[in-house]
C-alpha cells in the first residue's frame, strides 16, 4: 500500500496497480467473449468429464506457477526467464477462469459428489505438495515445471479425442496449443530440446497418476 | 479411453492408417462446411441444430469428402512448410546467413514437417484415397538472406498451420484421427513458440489459439503456391 504520494515506490506501485487493473479488465473482456465458446445445451458425459478434469489440471497448474512467481527462485533467473514464468502463470490462470465460465454456461457443477453429511455443496479444499527445491533452485524449478507441463499437454491431447461436442473439442485443442507453447519455451529456457515430431496423448488416469505425488486429485476419477 | 502415446513414427503411421480406414467409411461432413467461418466463440445453438444428423452423414457415399478432404488439406500445408525449411537450409548451405541455433531449429523443424507429410500420406492411402500431387512453392526472397525475415516468415507460416488445424479439428468425427491430427498440431505450436522465442517475440501471445476457416487459410497461403 502507498502511504504517501511522496513514498519512493509510489510511481512503481501505481504502475503495477494500473497494470493489474488493465490485466483484470482484459481478463474480464476475454472471459465475456468466450462465454459463447460452449454450447448452451445439455452436455454429454464425455464433455462434462473432460471439462471437469481439465479444469482440475488448470487449477493445479495455476497454483504451481502462482507459487513460482512468488518464490525467491525467480529473483535468480534471467529477465527472459522471469517474463516467461510470469506469462505462464497469467495464462494458466486465464485458462482456469475459462473453464469455470464454460462449465457454468453448460450447466455443469464443479463436482457431482456431495461431501458433507447434509449433502451441501462443500468439498475438502485441495492441497498440493511441491518439492522444496522447486522454489529454491533453478534446476529444481525447471524439473518440476517441465514435468507438470508435459503431463498437462498430454492430458489435453487425450481429452481432444474424448470430448463429443465439436466446439468443445476445438476449445480444448485451442488451450492445448497454448500449453504446448508453454512447454516448448520451458524446455528451450532450460537447455533441453523443445521440439517434438508428434505430441503425446495421455488418459485421465495416467495424467492423474503422474501428478499424484503433488497431491493432485480429480473427482472425475473417484 | 485409449491411450495413444506416439513415441515412434512407425506407431503413429500405423495409427494414422487405421484412422484413415475409419475415414473411408465416409461418415463425415465436408471440411468446408465443418471448419467454422467464424471462431468457435461466436457459436450458437442454431449452428448445432443445423449440423447434419448422424443418419444423414452415414448415408453419404465413401468419396473424397469429409475427413479425407481434411487430410488432403493438411497434407498441402505440411508440404508447404516442408518446402520452406528445405529451401532455407539449401540457401544457407550455399551462402550461410543463419546462426547455429537457427540452422539447428530449421533443420529439426524441417525433419518434423517431413514426418508429418509421411504420416498424412499414409493416412490418406489408408482411407483408400490418393494423396494430391505436390505443388511447387515460392517464398519471399528475403527469407533466404535475412535471419530476421526467416524467423518472421517461419513463425507466421507455423501460426497459419496452427489456425488451420484448429479450424478443422472439431469437425473430425473419429477420435483416433482427431488425436493424430492434434498430435501434429501440438508439434506445430511448439515450432511457433520456439521460433517466436528465438526472434525475440512473445512465445505465447494469446491464451487461446485462433482457428482459421478454409477460406481464410487459402487466402493466406495462396501467394506461396505456384
Amino acid at each position: 500500500m502507498i502511504d504517501s504520494p511522496d513514498a519512493p515506490n509510489a510511481g512503481l506501485e501505481t504502475a503495477i496497480s494500473r497494470r493489474a487493473m488493465l490485466g483484470l479488465g482484459a481478463a474480464v473482456c476475454c472471459a465475456a467473449l468466450l462465454l459463447n465458446a460452449a454450447p448452451a445445451q445439455a452436455a454429454s458425459y464425455g464433455d462434462r468429464n473432460a471439462l471437469r478434469f481439465l479444469e482440475d489440471i488448470e487449477l493445479f497448474e495455476a497454483e504451481f506457477f502462482r507459487r513460482v512467481t512468488l518464490s525467491a527462485t525467480l529473483d535468480g533467473l534471467a529477465e527472459r526467464e522471469m517474463n516467461a514464468f510470469a506469462r505462464l502463470a497469467q495464462q494458466d490462470n486465464e485458462h482456469a477462469l475459462w473453464f469455470k465460465i464454460a462449465r457454468r454456461r453448460m450447466g455443469i457443477g464443479a463436482f457431482e459428489r456431495h461431501y458433507s453429511p447434509t449433502q451441501s455443496s462443500s468439498r475438502p479444499p485441495k492441497t498440493y505438495v511441491f518439492p522444496p527445491d522447486a522454489f529454491s533452485t533453478r534446476n529444481g524449478l525447471y524439473s518440476v515445471a517441465i514435468g507438470i507441463k508435459e503431463t498437462a499437454v498430454a492430458a489435453y491431447h487425450g481429452q481432444v479425442g474424448d470430448a463429443d461436442d465439436a466446439k468443445l473439442v476445438q476449445a480444448i485443442a485451442a488451450l492445448a496449443g497454448v500449453e504446448g507453447r508453454h512447454l516448448a519455451m520451458l524446455k528451450e529456457l532450460s537447455g533441453q530440446d523443445p521440439l517434438i515430431g508428434f505430441e503425446n496423448a495421455m488418459s485421465q488416469r495416467e495424467a492423474a497418476q503422474k501428478l499424484a505425488r503433488h497431491g493432485f486429485v480429480s473427482e472425475t476419477l473417484l | 479411453m485409449n491411450h495413444q502415446n506416439f513415441e515412434s513414427r512407425r506407431e503413429l503411421l500405423k495409427n494414422a492408417a487405421l484412422a484413415g480406414g475409419v475415414v473411408a467409411l465416409g461418415t463425415l461432413p465436408k471440411l468446408a462446411q465443418a471448419a467454422p467461418a467464424k471462431p468457435l466463440f461466436g457459436g450458437s445453438k442454431d449452428d448445432k441444430m443445423a449440423a447434419p444428423k448422424t443418419d444423414e452423414k452415414m448415408a453419404k457415399p465413401a468419396t473424397a469428402t469429409g475427413d479425407v478432404d481434411i487430410l488432403q488439406f493438411a497434407l498441402g500445408l505440411e508440404r508447404l512448410e516442408q518446402a520452406f525449411y528445405g529451401q532455407v537450409l539449401g540457401a544457407h548451405q550455399k551462402r550461410p546467413y543463419l546462426s547455429a541455433r537457427m540452422q539447428q531449429i530449421a533443420s529439426e523443424i524441417g525433419a518434423n514437417e517431413t514426418a508429418h507429410v509421411a504420416v498424412l500420406e499414409a493416412a490418406i492411402i489408408g482411407a483408400g484415397a490418393t494423396p494430391t500431387p505436390a505443388k511447387t512453392h515460392k517464398f519471399p526472397s528475403q527469407t533466404f538472406v535475412s535471419p530476421v525475415a526467416f524467423i518472421w516468415f517461419a513463425y507466421t507460416l507455423e501460426d497459419i498451420g496452427i489456425g488451420a488445424y484448429l479450424g478443422a479439428v472439431g469437425a473430425i468425427q473419429s477420435g483416433s484421427l482427431r488425436r493424430a491430427a492434434a498430435s501434429i498440431y501440438g508439434a506445430e505450436t511448439r515450432h511457433a513458440s520456439v521460433l517466436r522465442g528465438i526472434g525475440g517475440w512473445n512465445f505465447s501471445p494469446r491464451y487461446f489459439e485462433s482457428p482459421l476457416s478454409v477460406e481464410q487459410m487459402s487466402g493466406l497461403i495462396a501467394p506461396y503456391i505456384s
